[in-house]
């Protein structure tokens, strides 16, 4: 009895810490391939499209009402005791160092990330991916480095903008539509926010970019089987991604809070 | 069972003693085999008896549990990396679905090994394309995308892609399956066109298609139960009475091959 126990243990021990290697070999590899010849810029510009460019409709949308929503929520609780104009500043904090780069990773992650697990499956499946091999490239830097890259680049770019459109969000509902007065609540924002809040949002963003496609190759890569196979690394990437993204994001702000980086 | 005639010392691929099991499964379980240098030779065998296996543990994609494999005087084992990459170049692979890039055309994807491995002005490549894709006889579709392809004309750009770097050996996995007679026929004739285009050339063909092993190979083996069980000539498989081998060329249900 004890001893099957001892050895399911193990096991299950076993199993995560070979998919957390064959997690950072491709991860690792991925993004280390990127500084080693050939250089692909076609693809990478492909990519930077793909993530970046196709991504700026939903990450609008999404961030005009996050942004609008929060101040809704805000302004009530504020109001209960008079402090209405404290809105703006509310919501541009919390946009700016959590809700922005986690927000909006999460739709990079539902729409490029899936994707790209969905992409590199069907190839592996189809045998695209031993094909390459056989033509003496690797996969992993053909395929996983430039997505890594793209993820690095775009996400912080596709932040900024959900925090921006988010605070005009914000104002749009508070100020029109609440009767907030709008000097007061740009005031706030002014007084309260540091560049240094968004710069550290910009460096979270960039690594859960990096993150979520790295996630989305490798669950590509290590597709089995048919369109199951395929489907179910879409569906994992996207789960795999999300918990990660949120985990990360709690301990890296109370890492930057004990470190006096953030206040 | 008799061994191959080959010299072992000037082969193109040897296998000596490979076994691989996936998980509980094994599916070669001892393999001897010796590819000849400018021969066609035809692995037969029922599907899942480990063809396709043999064929990616001789590029490579695959690492046997035990035994060894030797390519061009290399024993694949003990390669690095890079050394393994640079082996790659000598070969070209048609796979069984063609495997095409699906989101490169035509052009692009026959030009792919080109692009990755050789310095070449875009005219040069543009004319070793156009060359390649006039021997499979697909000169109109080289703007074409591979959605647009029917399988046999997948398969023959597949061989074009294969063939354009010039490979020193050729691998084709099950190049006739799902094809109809008639295309089938039609491949046939291409891979034994090939052979000829390129003498030095060593072709090795995996399938199940009798009528197609016998008018391409040189040289054929069978494939049972992850070994060999047969080889020989063509006229060596028309002609003898080993059970096994008549039960498969003649395609019966009874004989010593189990139906499961």
């Amino acid at each position: 009895m004890i001893t099957r126990l001892v050895e399911g243990v193990g096991a299950a021990v076993i199993r995560v810490v070979e998919r957390f290697g064959s997690f950072a070999e491709v991860a690792v590899r991925g993004t280390w391939t990127l500084f080693t010849p050939p250089f692909r810029p076609r693809l990478i510009l492909q990519q930077l499209e793909f993530v970046g460019v196709q991504s700026l409709s939903i990450v609008l949308i999404s961030g005009f009402f996050t942004g609008g929503v929060f101040a809704l929520q805000a302004a009530y609780g504020f109001g209960l005791f008079g402090a209405e104009t404290l809105t703006g500043s509310t919501v541009t904090l919390s946009l700016s160092r959590s809700l922005g780069p986690v927000f909006c990773s999460l739709m990079v992650t539902g729409r490029a990330g899936s994707a790209m697990a969905a992409e590199i499956g069907t190839m592996k499946v189809t045998e695209q991916i031993d094909a390459l091999e056989s033509m003496a490239v690797d996969p992993v830097e053909y395929l996983v480095s430039p997505r890594v890259i793209a993820g690095a680049i775009m996400v912080p770019v596709l932040s900024a903008l959900y925090t921006g459109i988010g605070m005009i969000g914000a104002y749009m509902v508070s100020v029109p539509y609440m009767g907030i007065d709008g000097g007061a609540f740009l005031d706030r924002i002014a007084w309260y926010a540091d560049p240094e809040d968004l710069h550290w949002g910009l460096i979270k963003a960039s690594v859960y970019g990096w993150l979520l496609a790295a996630v989305g190759c490798w669950k590509g890569l290590s597709v089995r089987g048919g369109a199951q196979g395929v489907g179910q690394a879409t569906t994992e990437a996207v789960v795999v991604s999300s918990v990660a993204i949120l985990v990360l994001d709690y301990f890296f702000t109370d890492i930057l809070m004990k470190l006096g980086l953030l206040t | 069972m008799s061994t191959s005639p080959f010299d072992p010392q000037d082969a193109a691929i040897v296998f000596d003693g490979v076994t691989k099991a996936f998980g509980a499964h094994k599916v070669l379980q001892g393999l001897d085999l010796v590819v000849p240098k400018g021969k066609c030779t035809v692995i037969i065998g029922r599907s899942g008896t480990g063809k396709s296996v043999t064929l990616k543990h001789a590029m490579g994609l695959i690492q046997p549990d035990a035994g060894r494999v030797t390519v061009l005087g290399k024993e694949l084992g003990r390669l690095k990396r890079e050394e393994l990459q640079r082996l790659r170049l000598r070969f070209g692979m048609v796979f069984q679905n063609a495997a095409l890039f699906d989101s490169l055309s035509v052009y692009e994807n026959v030009a792919f090994p080109l692009r990755e491995h050789e310095k070449l002005t875009e005219a040069e490549t543009l004319s070793r394309v156009e060359a390649v894709l006039a021997q499979v006889g697909l000169s109109f579709a080289i703007q074409k995308m591979p959605s647009e392809l029917s399988g046999g004309m997948r398969k023959r750009v597949g061989l074009a892609r294969a063939i354009i770097h010039t490979p020193d050996i050729l691998l084709y996995d099950e190049p006739t399956t799902g094809l109809d007679p008639i295309l089938t026929a039609q491949i046939d004739e291409l891979i034994a066109a090939t052979q000829q285009n390129h003498p030095a050339m060593a072709s090795v063909v995996v399938s199940h298609d009798m009528k197609g092993a016998f008018m391409v190979a040189d040289y054929i083996y069978m494939l049972h139960q992850g070994k060999v069980v047969a080889q020989g000539p063509p006229e060596h498989f028309k002609t003898t009475d080993d059970p096994l081998v008549r039960q498969f060329v003649e395609g019966r249900l009874d004989g010593p091959i189990g139906v499961e």
